[in-house]
């Protein structure tokens, strides 16, 4: 009788120390993007030149550059002439991502919010480009691949404006699924100083890339 | 449910009684240097605890003693417990003789212990308060252990906050039904006074209650149990307090059938052992007791502890880098005094009138009513279009800086860091001359922009309670009890200092229109000293329980089976009309009733006397504290959705052993808390969402609820009389308190709120909080102790211990979802799983260790003891974190991520600190 007691002493004692390894907690579920930039409000600032976190900005041809807008709360990054004093016959000014690892995801899609507003000339444009081998500073020496998607232009364009800071174009997923090892996706803008029908204005908000499968 | 819980109540009224062979006992007990006989002392049979107490004359007399071997446990606060082997033949009475207590020196520690308990951090933080108060009279190795040596790390048997205990007073509880805790301080001081205290642990029954899963603790203040005699006593220490002086006189039952006890304690500090923290406490007991009859007994108790204290703040790790672990925020300096902010002004009186009737040789009624009233006032800052005043406001601090990057120079110099460190250095206290100054230039003349304020509550509180004790036969012994409370607490915003303004102006500048008023019954009020304002509201409670115990004692095998039921009544009755809540703010929010029940039983097998196991088991269900029933009490009559009682179980088994030498136990328990409700306030960034996936600041409430605790572990104590002189102990605890579940949690965020939706509440859904530790103790505890004890009455005794495994208190919002998805349904950018784990992974505080070194000496001259105790704690002044929480502000990945980017964080968490050297000096004079 005073075994069975003893025993189920000796074997509550036993259960509390060997339940004593370290049990592991554990946290929420979510899907984890390869890339995200939406230009938070609180971060951006207003009509200044891009100059956001690791991003490279550079004018190729003529000195105007992509900005750093907010609007209703919402940062985005723009490139436009309207207004532009410089006298640049041609602008031509890129607004290129931070370095993205590509290696250790799968099912990789690109996508993107853009916006035209005040465009009259299909010169007047936006593109966007990937490259494998920029060293992130000479954007001119790369290799810069156009990709394919839906991208605001012409036949998007508002004529009014949008001041809400809403960009009305989605790109559609863009499939990245073979590039590997580092990326860049740059935005290429073109525009004029001195030609008006060319001073419309190329909104990009809402960067991302994902494993679409997730 | 409720019915079972009645009958079984009643069930064992019906057992059948049992002769047996009556034997008598009797003897007289003795001081043993003055030969003086000693009253009151408690003479009990180890076997089934029968006992009775002795007379004025020493003597005493134990009727229907089952025959064989017997131990006598005689004991009595202040001496040494004495066993003595006995013999007891059928039918026969055994006379004893004298019998000699010697005086315990070392209960003197008792007096050294209260200045843990006193520093009540738990009403400040995370709950982080030792259960050290509920051990203070315990004979225990291991619960002296836990009381005496880990009690300044915040120990906590088996790791349970101490709502799960019940402290009584003559068997009324003292355990507030606002948050289930006792308030120390209402009897704090007052050392002399609540010496007669018995203790039980766990679940193992009380004679006055069903009690909790943590343990008992019922102190007497019946006027002839205290020992004749005067005692004066003066103290010196560097905790939170300089100086304690205490006297005290009882007068012992005299002949005319009358017994007085008084007592009287001042404790003052300048400083305390942190910054600014300055304390004053004045105490007064008195208790005067007449015995009318054999029978009926009639004591009268009063308690006023009045406690005035400067707090201290916890502190990031960047503060305390720069200012030392003393650094306490909450002071500056006014006409060259220091002034803390934050006083916390504790004045509850207590009466209470007990009846003690002895209806029979076998039975007795004790009935207790009480009532309670005063004041509890937590002062702090109020400001409206001024900067925040606190010194490690997070735009003060040197991070500040270093987390923008714009701050950087060139050359990597970040010269705005380099000047608020100098500042921080040379200055960081509050700037009250400022302040003064800012109220003079206030743009509207008089209108004070910064003003002192308390929050107040104001309780009023009646008690009653019977507690039957009944030997129903020689072997079964009844207690059954009946209690009601009710309580009626008004709590209120108090000011107390415009700060040399002549009014302030009672709106929330944060909101706009109505939504400004505090209470729209009586807008814009200007406030001045002594008005409420800002919140205004009561809480009533009316909450009755009762219980039974039936004990079985026999020669192998001691049970016991225990049932209670309980109702719980809550209901707050807003005073002002909130702007935000215009509707479901003034009047009263309806009753909430919750009926709970309790089963527990145990038995103890006895191997041989001297070897036993012990088993309990209890299953209860608990109502959630009022101040976790109502959402946001303070503006609204919103109940916690989803609010429901506690489910309660706990299970522990014990090997004793008691030999006249050799003294251990060895436990292992496991108890298990489901359904519990927590809410708490806090100001945290990116909780709510605004049009563009943007999210907002806001001050909000968060509510948790269905969490499970589970704690199970190990305790042990032991205790060897090496030599006569010479005594070893060892105690030990090891413990896993964890979060057994992913609870609920809400935010109920006030700058969502308008006349159509009186509930803002947001659900966040799962907080991944399972396998976390439940933070505030050290979960692992191991102590190692030396004594000697000298026959010309002095003593010395170190002991050592280890302590480990205590863990951050973890913001619970940053372990939902929203904490690593983003508006767009994706992971913020950066979070990986890996990145994700990092920074929500709890923070373990380092291991660390405390000497301590005791001491005294006593002298008899003629009739008057004169003593001496002294005790050095952390010998080795070492620094150690008692405790921290995280801050919740940062509530997603990505503000967490960048404000931990450069390894300042503005939002780090905050830290207690534990005291380092320091000593505990007491005089005394008995006579």
């Amino acid at each position: 009788m005073k075994n069975i007691y003893l025993k189920i002493v000796l074997v509550a004692f036993t259960i509390s120390l060997v339940g004593c390894n370290e049990p592991d907690t554990e946290i929420p579920t979510f899907k984890p993007v390869v890339f995200k930039e939406v230009f938070d409000s609180f971060t951006v600032n207003e009509d200044e030149y891009l100059n956001f976190g690791d991003w490279t900005s550079f004018a190729q041809t003529g000195t105007v550059k992509w900005t750093e807008q907010n609007d209703d709360n919402n940062g985005y990054i723009q490139f436009t002439t309207f207004g532009s004093t410089t006298g640049d016959v041609t602008n031509i000014a890129w607004a290129i991502s931070p370095v993205i690892n590509m290696d250790n995801s799968s099912n990789e899609v690109l996508t993107f919010k853009t916006a035209a507003e005040f465009i009259t000339d299909a010169n007047n444009n936006l593109e966007v480009l990937i490259s494998t081998d920029f060293d992130g500073t000479d954007v001119l020496a790369a290799t810069w691949t156009p990709i394919t998607a839906n991208i605001a232009g012409l036949a998007t364009n508002l004529p009014n404006g949008s001041a809400d800071g809403v960009l009305n174009v989605n790109s559609g997923q863009v499939d990245l699924s073979s590039y590997t090892g580092n990326i860049y996706i740059a935005f290429k803008a073109k525009g004029s100083s001195t030609n008006a029908a060319l001073d419309g204005s190329l909104r990009v908000d809402d960067i991302k890339i994902f494993d679409k499968t997730l | 449910m409720k019915k079972l819980a009645l009958s079984l109540l009643f069930l064992f009224q019906a057992v059948i009684m049992m002769a047996q062979n009556q034997s008598t006992v009797k003897g007289k007990v003795v001081d043993s240097k003055s030969q003086n006989p000693l009253g009151s002392v408690k003479v009990m049979i180890q076997s089934n605890e029968q006992f009775v107490t002795t007379n004025n004359l020493g003597e005493f007399l134990i009727k229907g003693i089952a025959a064989g071997n017997q131990i006598l446990v005689v004991s009595i606060d202040g001496y040494n417990t004495q066993n003595f082997a006995i013999e007891v033949v059928a039918d026969q009475t055994l006379d004893v003789g004298m019998m000699f207590l010697e005086e315990d020196i070392t209960s003197e520690q008792q007096l050294s212990l209260i200045t843990i308990t006193e520093n009540d951090l738990g009403d400040d933080n995370s709950g982080s308060e030792s259960t050290a108060g509920l051990l203070q009279s315990s004979r225990d190795a291991y619960q002296q252990a836990a009381a005496f040596n880990w009690g300044q790390a915040r120990f906590r048997m088996r790791g349970l906050d101490n709502e799960y205990g019940v402290t009584m007073i003559n068997g009324i509880s003292m355990n507030k039904i606002y948050d289930g805790r006792p308030q120390w301080s209402n009897w704090g001081g007052l050392n002399d006074a609540t010496r007669n205290q018995e203790f039980t642990l766990g679940s193992a029954p009380s004679d006055y209650t069903f009690g909790g899963i943590l343990g008992t603790q019922e102190i007497n203040t019946r006027a002839s149990l205290y020992r004749k005699g005067t005692r004066i006593s003066q103290s010196g220490t560097n905790t939170n307090y300089s100086w304690r002086s205490m006297i005290t006189h009882n007068s012992g039952l005299m002949e005319n059938g009358w017994a007085y006890s008084i007592s009287g304690s001042r404790r003052w500090a300048k400083e305390g052992y942190f910054e600014g923290t300055d304390y004053s406490a004045n105490s007064f007991f008195a208790s005067v007791e007449k015995r009318f009859n054999k029978n009926h007994s009639l004591n009268f108790t009063s308690i006023y502890a009045q406690n005035s204290r400067g707090k201290n703040s916890p502190n990031t790790n960047e503060v305390n880098d720069l200012k030392g672990i003393k650094y306490n925020s909450y002071w500056g300096y006014q006409n060259g005094k220091k002034r803390n902010s934050r006083d916390k002004d504790v004045e509850e009186p207590i009466l209470m009138l007990t009846h003690y009737w002895k209806m029979s040789e076998k039975t007795t009624l004790n009935t207790s009513v009480a009532y309670q009233t005063g004041s509890i006032g937590n002062s702090r800052f109020d400001y409206q279009g001024a900067n925040n005043p606190d010194p490690t406001y997070y735009k003060n601090l040197p991070s500040y800086f270093y987390n923008d990057p714009t701050n950087y120079m060139g050359d990597g110099s970040n010269p705005l860091a380099e000047k608020a460190k100098a500042n921080f250095l040379a200055d960081g206290q509050i700037d009250w001359n400022a302040i003064y100054t800012a109220n003079q230039n206030s743009v509207n003349a008089g209108k004070s922009v910064y003003a002192l304020y308390e929050d107040r509550t104001d309780d009023k509180q009646i008690s009653a309670n019977s507690i039957l004790f009944s030997d129903l036969s020689d072997n079964i012994k009844l207690n059954a009890g009946a209690s009601f409370k009710k309580l009626k607490s008004h709590n209120f915003q108090n000011m107390l200092d415009l700060l040399g303004g002549q009014y302030f102006s009672d709106v929330d500048p944060f909101y706009s229109g109505d939504q400004t008023q505090s209470d729209l019954n009586n807008p814009n009020r200007q406030v001045k000293v002594g008005d409420q304002y800002g919140y205004n509201y009561n809480l009533n409670a009316i909450v009755m329980d009762a219980f039974t115990q039936f004990k079985f004692s026999y020669k192998k095998t001691d049970f016991y089976l225990a049932q209670s039921f309980s109702r719980s009544q809550y209901e707050r009755e807003g005073l002002y009309r909130n702007g935000i809540y215009a509707n479901t703010s003034f009047g009263k929010s309806g009753k909430q009733i919750f009926e709970n029940f309790g089963f527990k039983g145990g038995f103890t097998y006895k191997i041989t006397g001297q070897h036993l196991l012990d088993f309990n088991g209890v299953y209860m269900t608990k109502a959630p504290n009022m101040r976790n029933t109502f959402a946001n009490a303070r503006i609204n009559n919103n109940i916690t959705p989803e609010l429901d009682s506690e489910t309660v179980t706990s299970l522990d088994a014990s090997y004793v052993v008691r030999t006249p030498k050799f003294k251990a136990r060895l436990t292992g328990f496991a108890s298990r808390v489901k359904n519990a409700t927590e809410i708490s306030f806090f100001y945290a960034e990116n909780v709510g969402e605004d049009a563009d996936g943007n999210d907002e600041d806001s001050f909000i409430s968060e509510i948790l609820t269905g969490i499970e605790k589970r704690n199970f572990g190990a305790e042990l104590g032991m205790e060897y009389q090496i030599t006569s002189t010479i005594k070893a102990t060892v105690a030990a605890s090891y413990g896993q308190y964890l979060y057994g579940n992913n609870p609920n949690l809400k935010i109920n965020d006030d700058g969502q709120a308008s006349l159509t939706n009186t509930q803002p509440v947001v659900d966040f859904g799962k907080a991944n909080l399972k396998n976390y530790r439940i933070a505030g103790m050290p979960q692992t505890a191991a102590s190692f102790g030396l004594e000697y004890r000298d026959p010309h009455f002095w003593w010395i005794g170190a002991n050592i211990n280890y302590l480990a495994n205590s863990y951050v208190d973890i913001s619970n919002i940053t372990r939902t979802e929203n904490f690593a998805v983003d508006s767009d349904g994706y992971g913020y950018p950066g979070a990986t799983q890996e990145s994700v784990e990092k920074l929500l992974k709890q923070e373990k505080f380092a291991d660390f260790n405390l000497l301590n070194v005791t001491g005294g000496k006593s002298w008899r001259i003629d009739n008057t003891t004169i003593g001496f105790f002294a005790s050095v704690n952390n010998v080795l002044d070492t620094t150690y974190k008692t405790g921290g929480f995280e801050q919740s502000r940062k509530a997603t990945f990505t503000d967490l991520q960048t404000d931990n980017a450069n390894g300042t964080p503005s939002f780090g968490s905050k830290y207690f600190y534990g005291y380092g050297r320091t000593y505990f000096v007491n005089l005394y004079v008995n006579f």
